[in-house]
């Protein structure tokens, strides 16, 4: 709202009568139709939508002009905030006074303009803060996506597949793949970070890097001389099954230890399924530390759900996680999922659910990449673009029927 | 459905501070949980406890709510044990599933009514 010039004023004075409006009092809502406009005289005024405050204003300043010259609803809600006086012009008195009197009139147009002049500035700089905001989020987007695996691990008689699909521009939920060469072992994870947004984001990259970091250390320790993995030629494994157990226990525990300690403050937490597998026999070890129960199914039945074995990582210091374990048969997959996908809505605000993608499983056989493509497409037939609200993420592993 | 959480107060035992929680609990309302609860402890409560029958939902950031309240109360030990000083009263059977597939019924006692939530401190 523009401070009017003293002239305006006390030409106003002739034509307006003064009203007050005590403390708290509102004088009209955003909405109304109203032909009067308001000069304040004392007191501050407040600008408001429903809760979201606009501006406080101050003796001089002119309100409600906006509908009462142009014959609009009213732009925003006007409340006392303390108790005010306010100079009342009602338009028809105003518009038969600026026939007679062009001082008046040039007073209320540059009165216009110069608020029109200072609204355009406010636009303009507001336009070019988002865009910076909007180009700051893209680079986010795209550095996070190098938090991701590039490629996943291709495995002789195995067959893997990944579907990631962010509600915002950067995501809370994670998935990853990666051989685990000092151990001849495949590690499969997926997480989802409580909260969203770039809180979320920034937390997501610190999960995913410690937990393969961990994962990872015996590999990178002896980089040199770390065994090739041969999955499909090796006939006896000889890894202790204690080395499998000891990868799993240490990267969810000293992950959960690092960030309950190192940023315990901020409350924020991940629900962890990290799972290795043993590519030649199909056994499978796992923690689920409080994630959706990932399903093992095949011959057109679910088999087994993966319940939880401990809870969210990274708000319980000293946290305590079991390990199990299970296996995976010729022509039987694994789906690691998060709740984006069983949460997600329809039009109507139905969710997805659990049992509509355990149907979707149940009827189906065939690689991880085609389960994949069957899902997303159930998925989007029951949500038909309806707005996403959390992140999706699906990681499928299948083992082949024959061998 | 109702998208703001509605908090009453009450002191029904000596040491006990009753926060009765009506509403959803999710990322829109985890900030007025905390703030309530800021302001209880910050007025002396030492025990807390969220009566949680009338919550209609509650997402992961209402779990984030619940335990900044464990830490504000000081159960900030490095080892993880149970919350001495907060406790979940009544919660529908969807709420009790969610603290159980997260592992929170592991760090805070989730009692089924009121009565036996305030004797339990």
């Amino acid at each position: 709202m523009e401070n009017a010039p003293e002239q305006l004023i006390r030409q106003a004075a002739t034509i307006g009568i003064e009203i007050s409006l005590p403390s708290g009092q509102t004088l009209f809502h955003k909405g109304d139709f109203g032909d009067s406009m308001y000069v304040i005289l004392n007191g501050r005024i407040r600008v408001h939508d429903g809760d979201l405050s606009l501006n406080i204003l101050s003796p001089g300043h002119v309100i409600g002009e906006i509908a009462s010259l142009g014959s609009l609803k009213r732009t925003a809600s006007i409340t006392a905030e303390d108790d005010a006086t306010l100079f009342e012009i009602n338009c028809k008195t105003l518009f038969s006074t600026l026939a007679n009197e062009e001082g008046f009139t040039k007073s209320i147009v540059s009165m216009l303009c110069s608020r029109e002049k200072s609204m355009a500035t406010k636009v303009t700089d507001r336009s070019m803060r988002v865009r910076t905001l909007e180009r700051e989020l893209e680079i986010g987007r795209e550095i996070q996506s190098h938090f991701l695996p590039d490629t996943l691990p291709v495995i002789p008689d195995w067959n893997l597949s990944a579907y990631f699909h962010a509600a915002h521009e950067v995501a809370g939920d994670f998935y990853d793949a990666f051989e685990i060469k000092s151990i001849n072992r495949i590690g499969l994870v997926v997480g989802d970070v409580c909260d969203k947004g770039v809180g979320a984001a920034l937390f997501m990259t610190l999960f995913r890097s410690l937990i393969r970091a961990t994962a990872l250390s015996m590999d990178f320790n002896n980089w040199s001389t770390a065994p090739d993995a041969s999955y499909g030629r090796r006939r006896e494994n000889q890894v202790p099954r204690n080395r499998v157990d000891e990868c799993l226990l240490d990267s969810i525990q000293s992950t959960n230890n690092y960030i309950a300690q190192t940023h315990g403050g901020t409350s924020m937490f991940a629900s962890v399924f990290f799972a290795i597998i043993d590519p030649y026999t199909g056994n499978l070890s796992y923690i689920n530390a409080g994630h959706e129960e990932p399903v093992i199914f095949g011959k057109q039945q679910i088999k087994q759900r993966l319940e939880t074995t401990g809870p969210v990582v990274g708000i319980f210091p000293g946290a305590r996680h079991e390990i199990a374990s299970t296996k995976l048969d010729h022509g039987d997959s694994l789906l690691i999922f998060t709740d984006g996908i069983t949460e997600a809505v329809s039009e109507s605000g139905e969710q997805y659910s659990e049992s509509r993608l355990m149907d979707t499983l149940a009827s189906y056989c065939g690689t991880a990449d085609s389960l994949l493509d069957n899902i997303i497409q159930s998925l989007n037939n029951f949500t038909k673009g309806a707005r996403q609200f959390d992140d999706n993420t699906i990681l499928a592993i299948h083992r082949n029927l024959t061998h | 459905m109702s998208d703001t959480l509605h908090i009453a107060i009450s002191n029904e035992a000596a040491s006990v501070t009753v926060l009765q929680l009506t509403g959803p609990l999710d990322a829109n309302t985890q900030k007025d949980l905390e703030e309530k609860a800021n302001e209880v402890i910050d007025g002396g409560a030492k025990h807390i406890v969220l009566e949680m029958s009338k919550v209609s939902y509650m997402g992961s950031a209402g779990l984030r709510a619940i335990h900044a309240i464990t830490k504000k109360l000081g159960d900030d030990s490095d080892n993880a044990i149970k919350s001495d000083d907060l406790k979940i009263a009544s919660p529908s059977d969807e709420v009790r599933k969610i603290f159980k597939t997260l592992g929170f019924d592991t760090y805070i006692d989730i009692l089924d009514d009121l009565d036996s939530a305030i004797a339990s401190f």
